[in-house]
């Protein structure tokens, strides 16, 4: 079987969910009307309110969805086989996905362009909005932890793609500096960053920087996270993500080629359809539905649909492709990394050191180099692709952690001061993030972040349905993936949870040593994580549902 | 069929395929830009909006409680502060939280 058939299938049905399901669902139960205002024309402001072209918001929509969830999450697909992954990812798209970030973004468009935080606190309760805002907080630190280690661990196994990530960074500041500060066109400042960035791969490749210890990749890692965050904007976060924006979409173009050349290649899938239901990490429900994460649904993209897209939505009838559509292309790219891991032989795996995310850049590699020749530089520039996603979302992350920290210490002014500032915010935020990701007990760590992602997904969920039943339309559509999702995650939390109380200290692995004091500490600290997301996420379901029947009796 | 009529049907049928071209042409830029660019763009407007609302305050802080600048030169500024007045104050009194600093 070729990898070609993946991509083909996934276009099939992600074709039918568009055209039957999302074009009926989206005519019988939103009615969106072309001719309804939108908050981009009511609101108008010309900066966060304003319309703009539906292909332009796909492409942001798309853009800020896309992030490494669904390139690594179907790693798991190489501990139960790769037919689960296959099925979840398609149909989790099909019922789910797509409903949840199209409806995230009807929802918000038809309140005054409002954000989560005020949906919960007007649709559900103001313990409801509180819950969130905590929940948010431990997500936000396991994104950091989850991208630092990610991060860290390229750099070590790929050590060519070191310097590589250096002039990204550096070619993301001087094409910051040449647009701001020499007020040079935007077409010619990009040009010298992407030129700075072919520069460090080539260089990248002759001289690569080795070394074995991943606790100097992970100071390396912090240091840069640190600069992101403290200083301005314009400086070092917003122009890095920007030129990192054009190799990104390179990677994936590159990856969608690999797939659809595999029959002329001669790169078929190696790696067995099935294995089991239970695995090392645990059983496959819920772990294999909250490990694919973005690939299937994902919490991350309500927020960009209710905080970036609702505010720019030209027409209501646009929501579908700018939501449904984006998501449902996602899924694609879930796809294609899917079979990006899946063309790697069972002994190229072992040769590897056993199921690991950097399976994914030998995968891209056996599936483009037959095409490209070149195979050094296609290595190093999968390494850093893959850390151009994680460096980019932990520096937007770090930021947003530091802002929630002043949220949240608002009402105690001497927190406030210590923490809720940049400087403390972000040294506190690296630190709690920095000493979760050094445990080793990554995949650990993956399931956790999964399971609070895809909670927030089946709240954001609930949302609509509670919005649903108060302007008397049919709710099943959502209620049902809610439900699902909300027992799911739950369900995982409370494992991930119980494994790291019940293997106190095992779970970490090298570089901290297992059984130490402070890997049991980390463990214990892990187990509380998961519940205290647990109980957060029951708050603001039991809420949720006292909202959601006072809304059915008109209330 | 006369010619006048097949030589008609063949620039309409020429329209249409500019029309589908154009389109295409214009999705493919749309979809790109809005990959690379349009956060950018976002991000530059919003900073110029933060310095904006720093003018308004300045000049017409008396509307909010804050004398800072002496009438004389909040009159003198006026002209410039007056088309942004609406969004100001709309932006001021729309309810946000952290989630709204996201994206």
């Amino acid at each position: 079987m070729y990898p070609i058939w993946f991509v083909i299938l996934g276009v099939i049905v992600y074709g039918l969910a568009y055209f039957t399901y999302a074009k009926w669902y989206d005519k019988h139960v939103w009615e969106p009307d072309p001719k309804k205002p939108t908050p981009a024309h009511t609101y108008m402001d010309g900066i966060t309110f304003f319309p703009v072209s539906k292909y332009v918001l796909y492409g942001f929509q798309f853009k800020g969805i896309a992030g490494l969830g669904p390139i690594l999450g179907p790693f798991i697909a190489l501990m139960y086989g790769w037919v689960p992954a296959l099925i979840w990812i398609l149909l989790g798209n099909f019922f789910i996905g797509w409903i949840h970030d199209y409806s995230s973004l009807m929802l918000s468009v038809r309140n005054e362009g409002k954000t989560m935080g005020p949906l919960s606190y007007e649709l559900i309760s103001p313990r409801a909005r509180r819950a969130l805002l905590g929940f948010l907080v431990f997500y936000l630190i396991l994104i950091l932890a989850v991208f630092m280690v990610l991060c860290s661990l390229f750099f070590k196994v790929y050590p060519a793609s070191v310097l590589a990530m250096i002039f990204l960074v550096l070619g993301g500041v001087v094409s910051g500096a040449l647009l701001y500060k020499a007020k040079m066109g935007v077409g010619t400042s990009t040009l010298v960053g992407i030129i700075i960035i072919i520069i460090g791969i080539i260089l990248g490749v002759q001289v690569p920087i080795k070394h074995p210890s991943l606790a100097l990749w992970m100071v390396f890692t912090s240091i840069i996270l640190f600069i992101a965050a403290v200083t301005p904007l314009m400086w070092v976060t917003q122009p890095v993500v920007y030129v990192a924006s054009f190799p990104a979409i390179f990677g994936i173009l590159l990856l969608f080629i690999g797939a659809l050349a595999s029959p002329a290649t001669g790169v078929r899938i190696e790696q067995p359809g099935y294995l089991g239901f239970m695995a090392k990490a645990g059983p496959m429900w819920p772990l294999l539905t909250v490990s694919i994460a973005c690939g299937a649904i994902s919490g991350w993209h309500s927020l960009i649909s209710t905080s970036g897209s609702a505010s720019q939505l030209d027409v209501e009838t646009d929501a579908l492709p700018v939501g449904g559509g984006a998501m449902l292309t996602e899924g694609l790219l879930a796809l294609m990394s899917l079979a990006a891991y899946m063309v790697l032989t069972p002994g190229e795996i072992k040769e590897l050191g056993g199921v690991k995310w950097t399976c994914l850049v030998h995968g891209a590699k056996k599936l483009i180099v037959p095409i490209t020749g070149g195979e050094p530089y296609i290595e190093a520039f999968y390494g850093l692709w893959l850390e151009l996603y994680a460096l980019t979302i932990a520096m937007i992350v770090i930021r947003f952690l530091w802002l929630t920290f002043g949220e949240i210490t608002a009402g105690v002014p001497p927190l406030r001061v210590i923490i809720g500032n940049k400087w403390g915010g972000s040294i506190i935020g690296l630190l709690v993030a920095g000493a979760f990701a050094y445990t080793g007990a990554w995949i650990n760590l993956w399931l956790l972040f999964g399971g609070s992602n895809q909670l927030l997904a089946g709240l954001a969920l609930i949302l609509v349905t509670i919005y649903l039943a108060k302007v008397k339309k049919p709710t099943i559509y959502t209620l049902a993936p809610a439900a699902f999702m909300i027992v799911t995650c739950e369900a995982a939390l409370l494992w991930e949870a119980k494994d790291f109380f019940l293997k106190m200290g095992q779970l970490v692995k090298p570089p901290m040593k297992a059984g130490t004091l402070a890997a049991k500490a980390l463990n214990f600290i892990f187990g509380v994580v998961g519940i205290v997301l647990f109980i957060l996420g029951l708050l603001v379901a039991i809420d949720a549902i006292k909202a959601y029947r006072k809304a059915k009796a008109g209330g | 069929m006369p010619k006048w009529f097949k030589r008609e049907r063949k620039e309409e049928k020429r329209e249409e395929e500019g029309g589908v071209k154009k389109e295409v042409k214009e999705a493919v830029k749309g979809v790109f830009y809005g990959m690379a660019s349009h956060g950018m763009v976002r991000y530059m407007l919003k900073t110029r909006m933060y310095l904006e609302h720093l003018f308004m305050l300045i000049t017409l802080g008396d509307m909010l409680g804050f004398p800072i600048l002496p009438p004389y030169y909040s009159l003198k500024l006026l002209p410039y502060a007056i088309p942004h007045i609406k969004t100001w104050k709309r932006s001021l009194f729309r309810e946000r939280d952290v989630t709204d600093l996201l994206y």
